[in-house]
């Protein structure tokens, strides 16, 4: 009789070991860069946690921010790397901070060309400047609250993502950008663009790493300590490094425990900001 | 006539078979080119193709990146149909896990032919790989491209290629053609020029019309210049043919008239031509021997042993070479009777060495070899006794000291002299002396007819007689019957009766004798010897005889004395006869011959001279000293002395001596007053006549002459009458111890006074002592000479 029941255990073992992988669970992540630069950068990263965490993750983009962070909306993803889900409306989703980016935080600028005649935010009264996308936190709230607080109007023209708002202003189409000061950075150590720093907002952490309520604790758990071991992993941190030369970063940029209290000050900014919120 | 040159001519024109290998030239040309260029275009058409698909591969999946992200499928086939419908791609297909999409466009329309497209090779270009976006496979896009408008360019392309080839081929073939043409024109006016040639007309030309090439012209002028060559070379063969004409019947006229023989054959020795003396000779007529071999014509034998000859014009038609015939050949004529030839035969050859032919030419021998037979006979025999010669014995002799060394066979030989010949010949002439010769020849040729004698006359009245394999004692009894049948010999000479001797020397040949001449010395010696005696005698030769040695030590200075001569040793010296009477203005020296020996040391003449006189050397010696003598005072002008030279018994005799004395004398143009001679009182007597007849003809032209040794010899006042000598050498043996000799003064003096009374004066010779010298000049002698006075020096030539 025990055999038999041993027999039974083993038989039980075995088909849960040989049990399909689950549907892996869809990670989204906010436009900063283009489609295939945000591949090059996340599906290396994706594919380590899926190896570390056992947890299956796949990159899903959308064609901007904002219909990324609508496929969050819909329910369509599960795990997201982003900030834009701090809004008070979006914020009752029940989405979790897991970690962050592992930085000294973002900000957000109102940036000029150096040559540009423009010395002051007031110097930007009815022109047209650049944003990333109506939903952007340091792309566009941030900046854009700092010019309506400086009681200028400009002329706002949304140019997808971050980079292609550079990338205007880079061509003089607009006469200031609004942007995320470490992607600024980036972008201008890369493409060799001077620029001047016409406002800056207080730091803020970089986008979190956010999981949906469905997601159990479990592997909500199991991802988390994936993504912040990697740079203590030296597998994790040459795929960092790997990630990071694909958009020609100078280093790599490991990830760091957070908690939702870490963006407590993104809550408080939406709340008190004079832009209108797009939810 | 060598045989023509086939002409192998070609079955199609210049023009044609140029034409052919430029067509085929460029036609090849083409074909390389054609299958050059189409191998690289073909690789370059698959490579485009292939680059190509790559090229649609990459940008169908640069297209659908973006929406491969995004998952938006309808987009990607979109996408994928449009690039599709815009391109020559036969399929093209995304297939990723959870979606796939293929779409494709027809195949265009190939327009070449089958082979075409099998020649190009060229394969539908295929292009896969996977989708990967940061190191994530999103799916796999492959792409086939339609290969048909890369071959229906190629198509294309060849159809042009072929149409220019054809068209250039084409201009290029009427243009070679147009050329050829123009070129044509030159050389078938160089044939029509050749055919006229040709036919006689030396004088046709190419015309150097305008519009030939310059090759064409070139080639017209060396035909013109060789024309004119061949005009000049057939005009100059035309005069050569007639000369040639001209040569050869002058050579048939001189062939046919010439005194030698002449047989021409062909190259088989088969007779062509024999000319009238080859037919005279050979007794064939030039048609009977047509076509002989020469050995039928000419048949030859040896003269001597009558075996047949080998015709010399079949050696020399074999041997390619001149064969002379061999002497004593002889023909044999159709009479049977022989005929002595001597001919050459020479091959006939052509340019190239190949033997044409021969020709042999004789003549009649008969002549010439009874000449040389007589001349032979007259070589060896004396013309005068009709014995052999001195020749003749001497060439006995060799054969005799051969077989004494060699067969230990035994030989005497007689040398023999007659006594009192010179009697005859001084008396009664040289015919009377002739006459005696042939009469006493005769009778010792009687004596001497077997075989065992050889008789010959060696010269003069000297007979040589050899005994062959007889020994010692036989030949003495037979000398001695013969000697003895002489002395019974009479000769009658114009009422005259002459009675002659014979001396006779006799030697035995042995093995240790090296020569004739020892021999003939030998005999000599012992005939001189003989006669010394007396006459009629006859004396052996021995070695150890004190007489014979002594003989034979005289002929050993013969040879001495030859090699001195011969060597320049002989020396001249002179010796002053000073004048004991007044009014003698110049020195007077007597010349003195002496002789340096091979070390040097001088030789008097008492050594020497004896030998030369006897052995007939002392006319050479007389005539030495008179020529150096006279060049010694031609380049001496300041000797202005008189020179008194000697004489000997035979210069006395020698009728050339005054003609020589004389011509040397004009030679050198002296004073003939300055220049004496001294002959002995002997020698003078001994040639009576002669030394008249020359002192007569010396004399004449201011020549003195002084008789030597005077008193000596038999001398006879008659004599002296008769000698036109100017001065008389007193006898050293009179005036050595003339003044205690109370005979020799008496002498001396009677001579001198003598001397004066015919009207010559006195010279003393061999004055030593000063007692002498006083006498001397008592008696009132008019030289004296000695060396109390002066010793003889040597005459300085240079």
């Amino acid at each position: 009789m025990k055999l038999i029941w041993l027999c039974l255990a083993w038989m039980l073992g075995m088909t849960v070991q040989a049990a399909p992988p689950a549907t892996p669970y869809a990670f989204g992540v906010l436009n900063h860069r283009s489609l295939q630069a945000t591949a090059a950068y996340w599906n290396p990263i994706l594919k380590y946690v899926t190896a570390r965490s056992g947890v299956p993750l796949e990159l899903h983009i959308g064609r901007t921010a904002n219909e990324t962070t609508d496929r969050v909306a819909a329910g369509r993803l599960d795990f997201a790397y982003t900030n834009h889900l701090f809004t008070p409306k979006r914020d009752q989703l029940g989405w979790r901070v897991l970690a962050r980016q592992n930085s000294s935080g973002i900000r957000g600028q109102v940036v000029v060309l150096s040559h540009s005649p423009v010395k002051t935010l007031q110097d930007l009264a009815g022109k047209p400047v650049a944003f990333a996308n109506p939903y952007g936190f340091t792309g566009y709230y941030v900046p854009m609250d700092a010019l309506l607080r400086a009681g200028v109007r400009v002329v706002p023209v949304f140019a997808g993502n971050q980079e292609a708002a550079m990338g205007q202003l880079m061509a003089e189409e607009v006469a200031a950008a609004g942007v995320n000061h470490q992607v600024m950075s980036d972008f201008a150590q890369r493409r060799g663009l001077s620029y001047r720093v016409l406002s800056e907002s207080e730091p803020y952490f970089d986008l979190a790493i956010m999981a949906s309520p469905r997601v159990s604790a479990v592997d909500g758990d199991k991802v988390r300590k994936a993504f912040i071991g990697m740079e203590h992993d030296p597998e994790g941190l040459r795929v960092l490094q790997v990630a990071a030369h694909s958009l020609g970063l100078p280093e790599a940029r490991g990830f760091a425990p957070a908690d939702n209290a870490d963006y407590k000050n993104y809550r408080a900014f939406l709340k008190r900001t004079l832009v209108p919120l797009n939810e | 006539m060598s045989e023509p040159q086939k002409v192998r001519a070609t079955r199609f024109s210049l023009t044609a078979n140029i034409l052919g290998a430029v067509f085929a030239l460029i036609l090849l040309m083409y074909l390389v080119m054609l299958a050059g260029l189409g191998v690289s275009l073909r690789e370059r058409a698959q490579q485009t193709l292939d680059l190509e698909a790559e090229r649609e591969r990459g940008a169908i999946m640069a297209v659908i990146q973006d929406q491969v992200l995004l998952r938006d499928y309808p987009a990607i086939e979109q996408l994928i149909a449009a690039r599709v419908k815009h391109s020559h791609i036969l399929k093209a297909r995304f297939v990723s896990a959870s979606f796939a999409f293929e779409a494709g466009t027809p195949a265009q329309a190939l327009r070449p032919p089958g082979w075409f497209i099998r020649l190009l090779d060229i394969t539908a270009p295929h292009a896969a790989s996977d989708l990967v976006l940061g190191g994530t496979i999103y799916g796999k896009v492959s792409v086939v491209l339609d290969p048909a408008p890369s071959i229906n360019r190629l198509w294309a392309l060849a159809l042009r290629f072929t149409g220019l080839m054809l068209m250039g081929l084409a201009i290029s073939m009427a243009l070679l053609n147009w050329l050829l043409g123009r070129n044509r024109r030159g050389l078938h006016a160089l044939r029509q020029a050749a055919r006229a040639i040709e036919s006689g007309d030396l004088g046709a030309r190419v015309s150097l019309a305008y519009g030939s090439s310059p090759e064409v012209r070139e080639t017209k002028l060396a035909f013109n210049h060789m024309a004119n060559h061949v005009n000049q070379l057939v005009r100059a063969l035309e005069s050569e043919h007639t000369d040639l004409l001209v040569e050869k019947e002058r050579l048939r006229v001189t062939i046919e008239s010439i005194g030698d023989a002449v047989i021409v054959t062909d190259a088989t020795g088969r007779i062509e031509f024999i000319n009238p003396k080859a037919e005279e000779l050979t007794g064939f007529t030039s048609a009977n021997a047509h076509g002989r071999p020469v050995p039928e014509v000419l048949p030859l034998f040896n003269e001597e042993s009558g075996a047949p000859v080998t015709n010399p014009l079949e050696l020399a038609l074999r041997g390619n070479m001149v064969v002379e015939l061999a002497s004593h050949s002889v023909i044999r004529r159709p009479s049977g009777a022989m005929l002595a030839i001597s001919d050459t035969a020479a091959p006939i050859r052509a340019r190239d060495g190949t033997v044409l032919g021969g020709v042999l030419v004789f003549h009649d021998q008969s002549e010439m070899r009874s000449l040389m037979q007589r001349l032979a006979q007259q070589a060896e025999h004396d013309h005068l006794t009709g014995l052999w010669n001195r020749l003749a014995m001497e060439n006995r002799l060799s054969i005799a000291l051969q077989d004494v060394q060699q067969n230990a066979q035994r030989y005497i030989f007689c040398y023999i002299d007659l006594d009192r010949f010179k009697l005859v010949n001084d008396t009664c002439g040289h015919r009377a002396g002739d006459a005696l010769l042939q009469r006493l020849t005769a009778l010792l040729a009687r004596r001497a007819e077997s075989e065992h004698h050889f008789l010959a006359r060696l010269g003069g009245d000297e007979f040589g007689l050899l005994f062959v394999d007889t020994t010692l004692p036989v030949a003495l009894e037979y000398i001695q019957g013969m000697r003895d049948e002489i002395d019974r010999f009479r000769f009658e000479w114009d009422e005259k009766v002459f009675r002659l001797g014979v001396s006779i020397g006799v030697t035995e040949l042995h093995k240790g004798m090296t020569d004739i001449g020892e021999i003939l010395a030998q005999a000599d010696t012992a005939c001189y010897h003989a006669k010394s005696l007396g006459g009629s005698m006859i004396q052996v030769y021995e070695k150890t005889h004190p007489a014979l040695q002594k003989i034979n030590d005289e002929m050993q200075w013969v040879s001495a004395i030859t090699k001195a001569f011969e060597a320049h040793r002989f020396v001249l010296y002179r010796q002053q006869k000073v004048a004991l009477a007044p009014g003698i203005a110049h020195a007077h020296y007597e010349i003195l011959l002496r002789l340096r020996g091979e070390d040097g040391a001088i030789i008097s003449p008492g050594e020497f001279l004896p030998a030369a006189e006897r052995y007939g050397l002392a006319p050479s010696f007389d005539r030495w000293v008179v020529r150096n003598l006279f060049a010694y005072l031609d380049t001496h002008p300041e000797d202005d002395a008189c020179y008194a030279l000697n004489l000997s018994g035979r210069s006395l005799s020698d009728q050339g001596t005054a003609d020589f004395v004389l011509e040397e004398l004009d030679r050198y143009q002296l004073d003939p007053t300055r220049i004496s001679f001294e002959v002995t009182e002997t020698a003078a007597i001994d040639n009576l006549d002669a030394c008249e007849r020359l002192m007569l003809t010396l004399q004449s032209r201011g020549i003195q002459f002084a008789l030597d040794d005077f008193g000596k010899g038999q001398s006879s006042f008659g004599y002296l009458k008769r000698l036109p000598a100017a001065y008389l050498k007193l006898d050293g043996d009179f005036v050595r111890g003339l003044d205690h000799n109370r005979e020799s003064m008496a002498i001396v003096k009677a001579m001198h006074t003598l001397a004066h009374e015919l009207g010559k004066q006195t010279i003393a010779e061999q004055v030593e002592t000063e007692p002498e010298l006083a006498c001397l000049k008592k008696l009132g002698v008019d030289f004296v000479q000695g060396y109390l006075l002066h010793r003889p020096e040597p005459l300085q030539l240079d």
